[in-house]
This record gives structure tokens, sequence and C-alpha cells, in this order.
């Protein structure tokens, strides 16, 4: 199943958001389909994260409409959206002493409602080791550093993937800049992560990076957004030439900057 | 993920389930054991509240009395009868039921809010009920009773709920933007709210005669000693309707605690949650003030203490705050009735006593952040 004669599992049809007399997001169309990681990159206050959130039905569209499979992400009910679809957003802050296991079974506490405690085990342990943390599952998630906690809520959108999969077998991830705190080991490792799940597990993914590189070596889709619009999408070696990366993101590259093969390589850059 | 961390201390996947099975048998036995021994200390608190008192009356006596009521024999000429069936019981049940609704509307609102600081009678919520139960009290009597005859117990939980409600909607609505709650703002809210509901009794207070008066200084204080059957009736439903939501709102709660949109990524209903911890937190507060007035602390002492001995997990939170609500609340009644023997304290001064040093250890020990 390629999943291009089927609906999206997530799609975003000429959406836009304004808040405050700002339009955040502006006529922007998206589709995620299964097998496949897009990877939305951009500036600061670009509308990354609201196009993210309108994606997952966090928030509304002002104009358009997000479909899921077709159907409008606004009928859904809760709990069976969240089957469908799990959402790391940007730095977690939590102020209550919940352990590292605890927190990883978040992820189940709606969507695995009937799971035995044998299969909730598997979930999460299969989990916590996916994201490494497992020698953390005792620990106080409070206790963790910045990166330790943000690979704990992949451990958790994990575990909600892994239960949600028998009553939705059609799934996407939409991570906000999941590797923002991580270490380069990490990174790379979340990243291979999220790849491989994509891959094995059909799973439609979305993730927002700054990291050029990074995001040009592990997209299929590479989506760039400015000012609240999506202005150029594709192959990544399609997307970020030198005058896209001057252009959105004010930044001149030098001349031995290295596009070679299908990677881009974009250090060593000059300010515009 | 393949493992960034030395070989040494990267383990087998299978190694892994079993270490958390063992993770979380600890933990239930753990839980076992804290609810073993909270169990037992009630047990002793209830005796201790069924014996002591103006009168002694050794435990056999009230066992006696307690199995003779249970068969139906006739107990006329009893002469401990009247006390421990008509005093010393129902004023036992109604400070354990009154404990376990404060704290678990503690817990419940600490949940709410996201703040291990949110209590209702820090912020105004048991004030605002008080008020409501004080114009029941001043003015229900002048306009109501000449329609009803006397105001019955029923109006003044009903006042007090009113209140409470208010009181909780208007602080959510005052403090949270955007989905988000600001701890700030909630807790200078609240105070503004306490001390305009105090401002209200206080006026209250030159309308009343005498014994209003002293009805309005028992609500301020709180009390165990009009214990009755008639408010077990009123109290016991609304404890009975928090005990049956626990399992729906512990789902709820330990979402929230991730934040209000990933409770809803995860799937749960957040606006029913939302609406349902308030609509309890307000009903528990108010039957709670109507029975036994603003009793304040309990809420933050003891749903701060299962954390640091138990985990913030709300499954395990919420009942064994109920617990520890009995009894803490249990206890302070006994102190409050037999330190000044046979007079007896106001329950308020024995839980602020015990709680206002409480919360300023606490506020130490965050070092002096409100998690703002």
């Amino acid at each position: 199943m390629n999943g291009s004669d089927m609906p999206p599992v997530l799609e975003a049809r000429n959406v836009s958001f304004k808040t405050g007399g700002a339009m955040l997001v502006r006529d922007a169309s998206l589709a995620l389909r299964p097998g496949r990681l897009t990877i939305v990159i951009g500036p600061n206050g670009a509308g990354k994260s609201t196009l993210l959130k309108l994606m997952s039905g966090e928030i509304a569209p002002y104009a358009g409409d997000v479909l899921s499979l077709g159907v409008p992400i606004s009928v859904i009910p809760a709990w069976r959206l969240a089957c469908r679809r799990a959402v790391m957003a940007q730095a977690n802050r939590m102020t209550f002493p919940f352990a590292v296991h605890e927190v990883a079974r978040l992820g189940l506490e709606s969507v695995g409602r009937a799971k035995s405690r044998v299969e909730i085990e598997r979930i999460i342990s299969e989990a916590l080791a996916a994201a490494d943390v497992s020698p953390l599952a005792g620990r106080g998630y409070l206790s963790l550093s910045g990166g330790e906690q943000q690979r704990v809520q992949f451990a958790r959108i994990l575990c909600q993937l892994a239960a949600g999969r028998d009553t939705e077998p059609v799934q996407a991830m939409l991570l906000d800049e999941p590797i923002a705190s991580l270490d380069l080991c990490h990174q790379l490792g979340l990243l291979d992560a999220t790849k491989a799940l994509v891959r094995e597990k059909n799973i439609a993914g979305l993730a927002v990076l700054h990291d050029l590189n990074l995001a040009a070596a592990y997209a299929d889709d590479l989506v760039v957004v400015n000012r609240g619009q999506i202005v150029a999408r594709g192959a990544p070696d399609d997307v970020l030439t030198r005058e896209l990366i001057r252009g959105v993101f004010r930044v001149e590259m030098r001349e031995a900057s290295l596009f070679t093969g299908h990677v881009p390589f974009t250090r060593s850059q000059l300010r515009v | 993920m393949s493992s960034c961390l030395p070989d040494s201390t990267a383990a087998e996947p299978c190694a892994v389930t079993d270490a958390l099975g063992d993770l979380s048998r600890h933990q239930d036995y753990r839980n076992r054991f804290a609810f073993l021994i909270c169990g037992s200390a009630m047990l002793v608190l209830v005796l201790l509240s069924m014996t002591r008192g103006a009168v002694f009356i050794p435990a056999h006596d009230v066992f006696d009395v307690l199995a003779r009521a249970l068969t139906g024999e006739d107990l006329a000429g009893n002469r401990h009868a009247l006390v421990v069936l008509h005093i010393r019981l129902p004023r036992t049940l109604l400070a354990m039921l009154v404990g376990a609704s404060l704290a678990l509307s503690g817990a419940i609102m600490q949940g709410l809010f996201r703040n291990p600081l949110a209590d209702p009678g820090l912020i105004g919520v048991s004030a605002g009920a008080a008020l409501a139960a004080g114009v029941t009290i001043v003015l229900g009597e002048r306009y109501l009773t000449p329609l009803i005859g006397r105001a019955p117990f029923a109006l003044l939980p009903a006042g007090a709920f009113i209140g409470g409600l208010i009181s909780t909607l208007a602080l959510y609505a005052i403090a949270t933007r955007q989905g988000r709650t600001s701890i700030a703002t909630m807790l200078l809210a609240g105070v503004a709210l306490g001390a305009l509901s105090g401002a209200a009794s206080g006026f209250l207070a030159y309308l009343s005669d005498d014994r209003q008066l002293r009805d309005l200084t028992f609500w301020a204080l709180g009390s165990f000693s009009g214990a009755s059957w008639g408010k077990i009736g009123v109290v016991a439903p609304i404890i009975l309707a928090l005990v049956a939501a626990a399992p729906f709102l512990a789902r709820g709660l330990n979402g929230l605690a991730l934040g209000e949109a990933e409770a809803f990524h995860l799937g749960l209903d957040v606006q029913r949650i939302k609406a349902a911890a308030i609509l309890l937190v307000a009903a528990a507060v108010g039957a709670g003030v109507a029975a036994a007035g603003a009793i304040g602390f309990v809420g933050i002492v003891v749903p701060h203490l299962v954390r640091l001995a138990l985990g913030a997990n709300h499954r395990i939170l919420l009942p064994a705050s109920a617990l520890g609500g009995a009894i803490l609340l249990l206890g302070a009644d006994i102190l409050a009735r037999s330190v000044v023997a046979p007079a007896e304290l106001p329950i308020g001064i024995v839980t602020a006593a015990i709680g206002a040093p409480f919360f300023l250890w606490l506020l130490l020990r965050r070092g002096g952040s409100l998690g703002a």
C-alpha cells in the first residue's frame, strides 16, 4: 500500500489561522501520506508550530479545512483521533513528580485504556528502549535534564501510537522540534527511530526541525514555511538552494559549501 | 533508537520489560503498605474519637452499644447510647467525610491548575462558599423563612455550593488565558476574591442578630460540634459522587499534568474533565463548608504529603488523599476537643496551626518559587 491512492492520513486544505490581528498561517495546504516523513523548516515565527497545531486539531483554522482520511478532524471524537495521531509538542513542562515510566504511560491514558497489564508493560518497555531512556524508567521526571525529558516525551508518543495501532492501522505522528535539546548522538538516534517507524509501520510523519542538514538528510518531503506561507516543497536537493536559504533565512552560503550528491551540506555560512 | 549510552548500561529489551514489571510491582507493594498503615491509623483514631470526650466511654461499651443498635435492640435504658449514637458516631463520621472531601478537592484542584499550591481554602473558594452560606443564614432567614418556614439544612449546602462554584469559575476565568493557567494570577486573584468574600461576610455580621452571629463565627473557623445524622445525609452523597467520578477524573488529571493541549492530543475530553472537576470541587467544598465551616489547609497538606510518599499518579493520589484527609481531620477534631477540655477549640485553629507552618516549609523548599 503506497498510500497515493488513498486519502492522506492528515491533510490541511488552504488553512489560515489568525490571532490578535496577525495572520500566522496563510492559505497553506499540506498532505501527510503513510510511509513518508515530511520535514518543515523555516525561520522563527514563520508559522511552523501553528501549522502543526492546526493539523493536530489543537487549534481550529480561521479558514480552510483539516481532514483525516477524508473526514474533517473537528467531527472525529478526541479518543479516536488520538488512536490515529500522536503529537510531541515543544518543551513540555510538568509540575508534579511523576516517574519516567508513568510519564510514558500517559500516552496510554485514553488510547490504551482496555489493554491488559502485560500488554501495557510490553508497550511501555519497548517505547522506553526505543527512546533510549530505559535506564531512567524509575527516576523522577522532574530530576531529568531537558534532553532526557524530551526523550521521555518521545517514548510517550511511541506508547500512544503502539496502543492506537489496533484501532487505527493508518497513523500519523507530529513532532514539533523533537531534537531541540538533544545531544548529537540522540538527535540522530531520535530521527533514525522516527524514520524507521515511518517506514516499518507505514506511519505518516511530520517533524519541525531547525537543522537544515538533518532536515535534508531525513526528509522524504521538505517543506519550507516563511511568514505563514509554504514557500517551497519537494525533495530536499530540489528545495534547499542557495537562493532559498538567502531569501528565507537571510544567510549567504560560502563558496565552499557543498551541494554534492542528493544531500546538501550547509555548514560554513555567512550572514547576509 | 540505538543506545547512545556506554555499552555496559544498555540493557536487553526483555531485561527492560522485567525491570519495568519489578518497578510497578514494587510500587504496588509500597502503595498497599501505605494504605494498610493509613487504614490502621484511621481505626485507632476512630476508636479514640468514640471513647474520648466530655465523658470517657470504654471501648467495650462503645462496641456493645453499636452491636445492640445494629441488631435493633432497645437501648432506652443504656446511659451511653445517646452519646455514642447521636453525638460521637455522627461527629466521627462527619469529620472523616469532610476531611476526605477537602483533601480530595484539594488534589483535584491542584491537578486542574497544574500546581501543588492550589487549595480551595487558599484561593478563596472556601471563603466564597462561606459567604454564600452566611448570606443563606442571614438573608435566607429574613426573606425565605416567612415563605417556607424554618430554613432546612439542605439550603445551606446549596448556598455554599453556589458560592464555591461562582468563586471557582471566576478564578478559572481570570487566571486562564488561551488554555494556560497563570499560577501567579490565580493566587493573587484568589487572595482578592477571598478578601472580598471576607469583607462581605463581615458586613453580614452587622445585619445579623445574636444567634446568626454565633452561626457566622462558627462558619468562619469551623467546628464539628454541630454534627448530626442530617448533616451526614447531605455530605455523604456528594462524597460518593466524588468517589464515583475518581477513576474518570484520575485519567483526566494525569493527562492534564502534561498540559491542556497535550491532554487533548492524548484523546481526553478536556472540556468535560475540567467542567466535572470544577463542579465536583465546588460541590465538595460547599458541602464541607455547610457541614463544618471553612476549614483550611487540609486540601494542601494531605495531597502534598501523598505526592512525596507515593508519587503524582492521580489513580493513587486521589484515594490516598481522601484517606489521608479523613485521618488528618479526625485527628485534628480529637485534638480540638481534648486540648482545652471540657471546652473545645474551633477546628480551623488546629488545622491552621498544623497547616500554616507546613505551607511555609513548602514555599521554602521550593526555593520561594510558585512554579509560575
